[in-house]
């Protein structure tokens, strides 16, 4: 439980944004598109866990099978 | 954790959302799904409390404990559902959104199913 997570995953955000603008200016248009995939799943690995968590909470709570 | 900091929280967490949204929609997404999952998990707590409140109460009142059972599981169902939904219309997915409230919906109906049947077997049971 922390609510640093909102703000790692807004500077993942904004560090990919800078690396994909880079890669294109660069003229690499397919790493650019790596890059942003690459950012989409650390971040979505880092929420997975807050949102299984939360459904677990909710299970708990409301004693759902 | 009260009232303001979760008001804090969520303000933030917009200032946020309206940097990314136009840059990545999809992390916007990401950080939407996050705050709301923090947001309801942070007033869990307190919920569980008014919960085994309801049980003691319908306890002392008489009132059979599958019934409270049914109707908070029929809680969590529309409580899981309504936030998947939200979640997808933040997506943009109106069409997914409405699935997963029609599908909650069915699985309420499924819940309450033996509360349905115990009024159906009551009228019988009346008439005859």
């Amino acid at each position: 439980m922390d609510v640093d997570l909102i703000f790692k995953i807004a500077g993942i955000a904004i560090i990919v944004s800078v690396l994909h603008s880079v890669v294109k200016q660069a003229g690499k248009e397919e790493y650019a598109w790596l890059i942003t995939l690459t950012g989409v799943v650390v971040v979505l690995s880092m929420v997975s866990k807050l949102i299984w968590d939360f459904f677990s909470t909710i299970k708990v709570m409301f004693q759902l099978p | 954790m009260n009232v303001l900091q979760v008001a804090v929280l969520a303000v933030v967490s917009s200032l946020i959302l309206a940097l990314l949204r136009s840059e990545r929609p999809e992390m916007a997404v990401m950080v939407s799904l996050a705050a709301g999952a923090f947001i309801l998990m942070v007033v869990a707590p307190r919920a569980v409390g008014v919960i085994t409140a309801f049980k003691d109460m319908s306890e002392r009142a008489g009132v059979e404990g599958a019934y409270l059972g049914v109707a908070l599981k029929v809680l969590g169902i529309a409580y899981i559902a309504d936030f998947a939904a939200a979640l997808c219309r933040d997506a943009g997915e109106e069409l997914l959104a409405t699935r997963v409230e029609l599908a909650g919906k069915i699985f309420i109906l499924v819940a309450a199913l033996p509360v349905i049947e115990g009024v159906f077997q009551l009228i019988v049971s009346l008439m005859t």
